[in-house]
Formats: structure tokens, C-alpha cells, sequence
């Protein structure tokens, strides 16, 4: 056994038992880990903010004299007029842009990869009882979401076979969830084990 | 037209990003990779404007807080303009600001979500308990996934991972498959409905 003697180590343990900690019961080591962790993950995005500014902003305007780019720089900065009631309106504009632009790719990936390949996919032959699984599970989960028709006859019974296909699927998302997180647990013992006490290799 | 032209502006945006996506008119693309360039500048500007809000709210908790309340604030405040200082002055690549990265932030992540975890298994407790023909299932398909991707499982019976992957490919895929052709018909919507305009929540409640 050979406890590390290297200070990050020793810092990253302390951090690794703080919010460990919190399985057992809220406690001042925990919540001053967390705040830590909040602030450096702040941090952190500020930094990479600043270099998204600097190299697609700063950058090109001061090199290659692309005066485009003062338009995103100006409604950059137009954000900050939120903190000043008689102007705070005009920070509407750069939220504008942000939710027009994240709506249109959000629709147009939508479109692409949820609807039009997930349908070119269930469009099986059907000639074995997995395909036909594939087939009728698929119908019978849109027919649950679908709510223009009351569910009632056969449609009743398409639409419960749906739900029982989604708590099938909500069964195996929650295994994979689960097993990911114990990996990532196990992982972290290891890191206390072999890496800061040297129990363990 | 404080309200009618950011709507304008974001519905004009908005039908640039999808109709570049379907017509391949050179200055069409080339206008919509501009725009998200652009895009992606605000959104830095936008970090700014969360960092100076999260000061905001612990300066006011370091003044008025009670009991430690100061010290986990002041800890906050302190380690994000330090991780800030230290990234934008000397760069991301620094040697000391990769120390405090692996020190801090990368056991922090992994911690945190190994810790959710435990939250999940408690939660799956109340969720499971068998009550109805639902819950079975849930429970049944979670428990063989599960047995059927550790080595004990097969050890118990060596049909749990052929079980586990069949669950995963063919009922798991049709759940999938129905929820996300489901969930995008209704994102479309929602999208629309703010390209449109007939949701304005972003612009905040003043109608001025």
C-alpha cells in the first residue's frame, strides 16, 4: 500500500469523498464541494465562451478585417442591455437570433434523423416474427400518442400493446442508465483505491 | 414593435436554417453558416451574461445568507473567476489550469453522475413495486437488461445476455422508434409555434 503523494490527487480524492458524502446525508463538506464543482464548471464554460469570441469574433476582424463579425459582437453585447429597464427590450434581438437559429436546426434535424429515417427503417418486410414486432410495436406507440380518435375497440388494444412496448423500452433505458452510472461509480472507487490509497493496482 | 420585430427576426432565422437544410443555393448555405457562426458568438456572450447572474445571486447569499452560507458562495464566486482568470490569461492548455481541471472539475463530473446513480436505484424502488401488469414489465425488461450485461448474469443463466440483447434490438427498438417519431412530430410543432410567433415566452413578460 502506498498512499499518493501528489497534491492533485490528493484534491481530487478529497472532492471524489465530499460529494460521496451526500449518499449519506447533506453536510458542509458536500455542499462546499459542490459549490467548488458549480464554480469550476462556470468557469470552465467562460473560458471556452471567451475562445469561441476570441477565434470566430476577435480573430477574424482583426487579421482578415471581416467587418461581419461586428454584427454578432454588437448583439453580443446588446444581452447585457437586460440591465437596464429603460433598454433591457433591445436584448430581445440577439435572443432572437439564438432561438430562431436553435429551432430551425432543432426542425430540420428533426425532420432528417427522428422522423424520416426512423419511418424508412420500420418499413420492414414481414417475414419473421422480430420484423412484425418492429412493425406493430412502432404503430402501436404512435397510436398511444395519438389523441385525435378516443381509444376505444381495436384501437384500445393497439394502444395498450403500444404502452406495454414503451415501459419495454423505459425497462432497458433505465438498465443501461443504471449500469452506465455503476461504471462510472466503480470507476471513482477505483480512483480511491488504486490511485490515492494504493490498495489496490 | 419591441415585441413584433425580434418575432420577425427570429421566424426570418429560423426559415434560413431549415430551407438551407433542403436547397443546396450556394449563398444560401453560405448565409446560413454565417448566421450560425454568429450564433455561436452570442451564445459566448449569453455564458457572460450567466456567470455575471450566478455572482449576482451568491454576492447576495455571502451578505445575507445564514449560517456557512458565505463560505460555499464565496468558494463559488472564488473558484469560477480563479478557473476563468486562469483559462482566458494563460489559455485552456496551461499547464495549471489542466491541474485544476483534473483536480476539480473531471472528478467532480464523474462523481456526480456515479452519485445519480443511487438517486436513480431509489427512485426505480418506489417506480417498481410491482402494482400493475406496467410496472411488471418495466421491471422484468430492466432486470434481465441488466443481468444480461454483467458476468454474473450469465453465470446464473446463460440465456440472460441472448435475452437482454434481443430486448434491447427488437421490442426496445420499436419503443424507441414510436416515442422519437412521436417526440419529433411534436417538437415540429413546438418549433412552429415559436417561429411563428404564437409562442413569445423567450422575449420575457413585459408586453412594452
Amino acid at each position: 500500500m502506498q498512499i499518493s503523494t501528489d497534491i492533485g490527487t490528493w484534491i481530487a480524492a478529497i472532492a471524489t469523498i465530499g460529494i460521496m458524502s451526500f449518499a449519506f446525508k447533506d453536510n458542509p463538506l458536500y455542499k462546499l464541494v459542490e459549490n467548488v464543482y458549480v464554480g469550476v464548471s462556470a468557469g470552465h464554460a467562460l473560458v471556452l465562451g471567451w475562445i469561441n469570441i476570441r477565434d470566430r469574433g476577435i480573430e477574424p476582424l482583426t487579421s482578415k478585417g471581416d467587418w461581419q463579425v461586428l454584427v454578432p459582437l454588437a448583439l453580443g453585447v446588446l444581452l447585457y442591455t437586460r440591465y437596464s429597464k429603460r433598454i433591457a427590450w433591445l436584448s430581445r434581438f440577439p435572443l432572437a437570433i439564438l432561438v430562431g437559429i436553435g429551432t430551425g436546426l432543432a426542425i430540420r434535424g428533426t425532420i432528417g434523423s427522428q422522423i424520416v429515417s426512423q419511418v424508412k427503417s420500420t418499413i420492414l418486410p414481414l417475414n419473421s416474427v422480430n420484423n412484425i414486432l418492429i412493425v406493430l410495436g412502432t404503430l402501436g406507440v404512435l397510436t398511444y400518442f395519438f389523441f385525435s380518435v378516443e381509444h376505444t375497440g381495436a384501437l384500445k388494444h393497439v394502444s395498450v400493446f403500444g404502452r406495454y412496448i414503451m415501459m419495454v423500452s423505459f425497462g432497458a433505458a433505465f438498465g443501461s442508465t443504471v449500469m452506465g452510472r455503476m461504471a462510472l461509480f466503480i470507476g471513482r472507487l477505483h480512483f480511491l483505491y488504486a490511485n490515492w490509497l494504493g490498495i489496490i493496482k | 414593435m419591441r415585441r413584433e420585430l425580434p418575432v420577425a427576426l427570429a421566424f426570418a432565422v429560423g426559415v434560413l436554417m431549415i430551407v438551407s437544410f433542403f436547397f443546396t443555393s450556394e449563398p444560401l448555405v453560405e448565409a446560413a453558416k454565417t448566421v450560425q457562426n454568429w450564433g455561436v458568438i452570442i451564445a459566448a456572450f449569453a455564458l457572460g451574461l450567466a456567470s455575471v447572474n450566478l455572482i449576482q445571486i451568491h454576492a447576495r447569499r455571502i451578505i445575507r445568507g445564514k449560517g456557512l452560507d458565505w463560505l460555499y458562495s464565496g468558494a463559488l464566486i472564488f473558484s469560477m473567476i480563479g478557473i476563468a482568470l486562469l483559462g482566458i490569461v494563460r489559455g485552456p492548455t496551461h499547464r495549471t489550469y489542466q491541474f485544476w481541471f483534473d483536480a476539480l472539475f473531471v472528478p467532480g463530473q464523474a462523481t456526480v453522475y456515479a452519485m445519480t446513480g443511487f438517486f436513480i436505484a431509489s427512485a426505480a424502488y418506489r417506480a417498481f413495486r410491482v402494482r400493475n401488469l406496467d410496472a411488471a414489465i418495466l421491471l422484468l425488461s430492466a432486470a434481465v437488461l441488466m443481468l444480461g450485461n454483467v458476468p454474473i448474469g450469465e453465470k446464473i443463466w446463460s440465456q440472460f445476455p441472448v435475452i437482454g440483447d434481443w430486448l434491447m434490438n427488437i421490442p426496445n427498438l420499436a419503443g424507441q422508434r414510436g416515442m422519437l417519431i412521436g417526440a419529433g412530430i411534436g417538437g415540429i410543432a413546438s418549433g412552429l409555434r415559436v417561429l411563428l410567433g404564437i409562442e413569445k415566452s423567450y422575449l420575457g413578460g413585459s408586453s412594452s
